[in-house]
This record gives structure tokens, C-alpha cells and sequence, in this order.
């Protein structure tokens, strides 16, 4: 297992080489690195649909968390909860971003912490069941106006 | 900002829910001003305006609690005095909000050193978990050393939490004792609560955060606080 996982973390196994098209081009993407004695982290990512078919991702996984779930944060009335979510539609030459206190994914139960330097290899499923794996590399969380996207404040 | 545009923000904003969330245990579609606290209070006038977030003024008192810090010394209402403090509650198994908290608290004491003040009053960050089945102290030790040395971790059984909440005006709802999955999430709301030097409630800042900006918003409230003091 230990060895498994080494090599999905070289991503040297289970990439979808030679595949056609991939159904989305995925790009940015990132895993948050993980505070020491923690098991838990995030992935971020932003998906571009080129093509003429509407997408749905259903679900994710990756060989270094027992549990990968869609997650999304609602805000109302100033408070914020994590909420799961069954899916995320990616509609034809439109764009779906998972970003920080955003829509994400959530990888629960990672045994090995994941350091900056690292890449983890993710595994998209869409509705009509096809796959596509990608690379995240392991990155430090930055703050808001140093380098990752700026929201507005909004009173 | 007239009042009326403060006072309703600002109601929700002081509601924070820590409610633990587990699908059948807290439905998510329970209303949220059904767990809001709302307070008669409002921001008074006097106070500066902040790019992310309210000036209470005057300052609240803040009630007396009990919880321990990550160095196992008693945090209370005492904890909070001769110092700045900035208050957040969450949890470390929680992977996105928190850890975005956080990094921008960590933002925050970095511009604040940038700044340069001679005030030598210290400015502290203080991660409350809400979660204390899971975070121990040595836990939340290792967690909040990793985001910045200025910011240390405390926690309390669910008695002492749900003080520590109503003396900072929040809301806590204890965990289930046995949750149906072991990786359960907390749901809790993103606020951030500056204390000041004489341990009240000064300030409130509402996600998204920004920690540049919430730092500039520390300058504005600390050179205010010395021009009152």
C-alpha cells in the first residue's frame, strides 16, 4: 500500500495517458498543505468545458485520502456552513471554479501529511460515468491579495 | 452607513452558530434565524469605519470563562487583558474555511509587524476549537504554531464553550456524543472578534477575510484607542 501510494504520488500510475480528449482541461489546480497532526485538507482547481456536451462532475477521488467528497460553502445571513454537495455541472464552453471558502473538494482522512512539493493525483467521475485524472501539486494556503484571488467585500 | 444598514448586518454577524453538523442531527436546511443571537446593541456613533468589518463602541464587556490554552495555562476574560487579541472559533479537522482563517490571521500579525507601531502592547490571535472530542491541546499547539507563533490554540468541554460563546456573544451547540461518522464536520460561521487591552469586545470582522485589510483596520482602531485613551 505504502508503495502504491508513493507511486500515485510521483503521479507515475493512473493518469489517463493516452486517452482521448479529456472531457474537461482542468487548470490552476492545488491541494491545500496540510498543518502538522491534521488529516484532513482541500483541492482547488478551475474547470473549463470546451466542448459542445454539458458536464457534471459526481464525485473525486485520490489514492491519499480514504473519503473524497464535493463540498461547497453557503453563506447566509452571515454565517457560513460546509455543505456537501452530489455534483457540480459544468455546462458547455462555460467555467466552474473551486476556490477557497468556495467549492471544493474535500479529502478526509489523509494518513500522510501532504507537504508543499508534493503532487496528488485526483480522479474526476462525470454523470455519464467516463474519468479524468489529474495532477494537483501540494501548496501552502496563501493569503487573499498575495497571489490567490481577491473578493470583493461586499457591506 | 446610517444605522439601519449596521444593525442588521451587524446582528448576523455577531450570531456566530457552532452548531455541529451531521446530516440527521442538524438538518441544513434548520432556518438560520433560528440559531441567530440578535443584539439590541448597535454600533454607536464616534467610532471609525472599517473596510472588513464593525467598530463596537462603546466596547462590550465580556463575561467570565473558563478554557485552557494549548500551553495548558487557564484562558479566560483575564486572558484577554493588556493585550490585543483576535478571537476565532473552528476546528482542526475542518479543511477549508479554517485553514483560509487562518492563513489571513497569520496575514494579519505579519502586516501588523510590517507596520511598525511603537505601541509595544502585544497583538495575539487566539483558534477557540469548538470540537474539543478530536482537537487536545497538544493538538491545537501543533495546528496554530503552523500558521504564525502569534497565534496559540485553547479549547474547553462543551460547558465552558458554550460560556466562552455567550460572553463573546456567540452561539455554541455541543457535538453529538456519538457521532454516525468519525470524520464529521463542525458547521460554524467564519467570524473573527478583536478583544482590546482592557479585554472587551471591541471589534468584529465578517468573511470574507483579508488579512492586509484587516490589519489596516487594526491600525485605524489602535491609533482611535490611543486618541480615546
Amino acid at each position: 500500500m505504502k508503495v502504491l501510494k508513493s507511486l500515485v504520488l510521483a503521479g507515475a500510475v493512473v493518469s489517463g495517458v493516452g486517452q482521448a480528449a479529456d472531457p474537461l482541461a482542468i487548470h490552476g489546480g492545488w491541494v491545500r498543505e496540510m498543518p502538522p497532526g491534521t488529516e484532513n485538507t482541500a483541492a482547488y482547481f478551475v474547470a473549463h468545458n470546451r466542448s459542445d456536451t454539458d458536464r457534471r462532475i459526481v464525485s473525486a477521488e485520490t489514492a491519499v485520502a480514504d473519503k473524497t467528497e464535493l463540498h461547497t460553502v453557503k453563506h447566509a445571513d452571515g454565517v457560513m456552513s460546509m455543505v456537501q454537495i452530489d455534483g457540480i455541472d459544468v455546462p458547455a464552453h462555460r467555467t466552474a471554479e473551486f476556490e477557497q471558502g468556495g467549492k471544493h473538494l474535500m479529502l478526509l482522512g489523509v494518513a500522510e501529511r501532504l507537504t508543499e512539493g508534493q503532487t496528488v493525483t485526483v480522479t474526476l467521475e462525470y454523470a455519464n460515468g467516463d474519468t479524468q485524472s489529474v495532477e494537483f501539486p501540494v501548496k501552502r494556503g496563501t493569503p487573499m491579495g498575495h497571489g490567490q484571488k481577491k473578493k470583493k467585500h461586499d457591506h | 452607513m446610517n444605522l439601519k444598514s449596521v444593525a442588521v448586518p451587524l446582528a448576523a454577524v455577531i450570531a456566530v452558530v457552532a452548531g455541529w453538523w451531521v446530516g440527521q442531527f442538524m438538518p441544513s436546511g434548520t432556518p438560520v434565524s433560528e440559531r441567530l443571537v440578535r443584539v439590541s446593541d448597535s454600533v454607536g456613533s464616534g467610532a471609525p469605519e472599517l473596510a472588513g468589518g464593525y467598530v463596537l463602541h462603546p466596547a462590550r464587556a465580556i463575561d467570565a470563562f473558563s478554557l485552557t490554552d494549548d500551553q495548558t495555562r487557564p484562558f479566560n476574560q483575564h486572558s484577554l487583558e493588556a493585550q490585543w487579541t483576535f478571537l476565532f472559533m473552528g476546528y482542526t479537522y475542518c479543511p477549508d474555511i479554517c485553514s483560509v482563517t487562518m492563513t489571513e490571521l497569520a496575514q494579519v500579525h505579519r502586516s501588523i509587524a510590517e507596520q511598525g507601531s511603537t505601541d509595544a502592547t502585544p497583538v495575539r490571535s487566539t483558534f477557540v476549537s469548538v470540537d474539543p472530542k478530536r482537537d487536545t491541546l497538544d493538538r491545537l499547539q501543533k495546528y496554530t504554531a503552523y500558521f504564525d507563533e502569534a497565534i496559540g490554540g485553547a479549547t474547553g468541554n462543551s460547558r465552558q464553550l458554550e460560556q466562552f460563546a455567550r460572553a463573546v456573544r456567540m452561539v455554541y451547540l455541543p457535538a453529538p456524543n456519538k457521532p454516525a461518522d468519525s470524520n464529521y464536520l463542525v458547521d460554524h460561521s467564519a467570524q473573527v472578534i478583536l478583544t482590546n487591552p482592557k479585554g472587551e469586545l471591541q471589534a468584529i470582522f465578517g468573511p470574507p477575510h483579508n488579512g492586509s485589510v484587516m490589519a489596516e483596520d487594526f491600525a485605524t482602531i489602535r491609533q482611535w484607542w490611543a486618541e480615546q485613551s
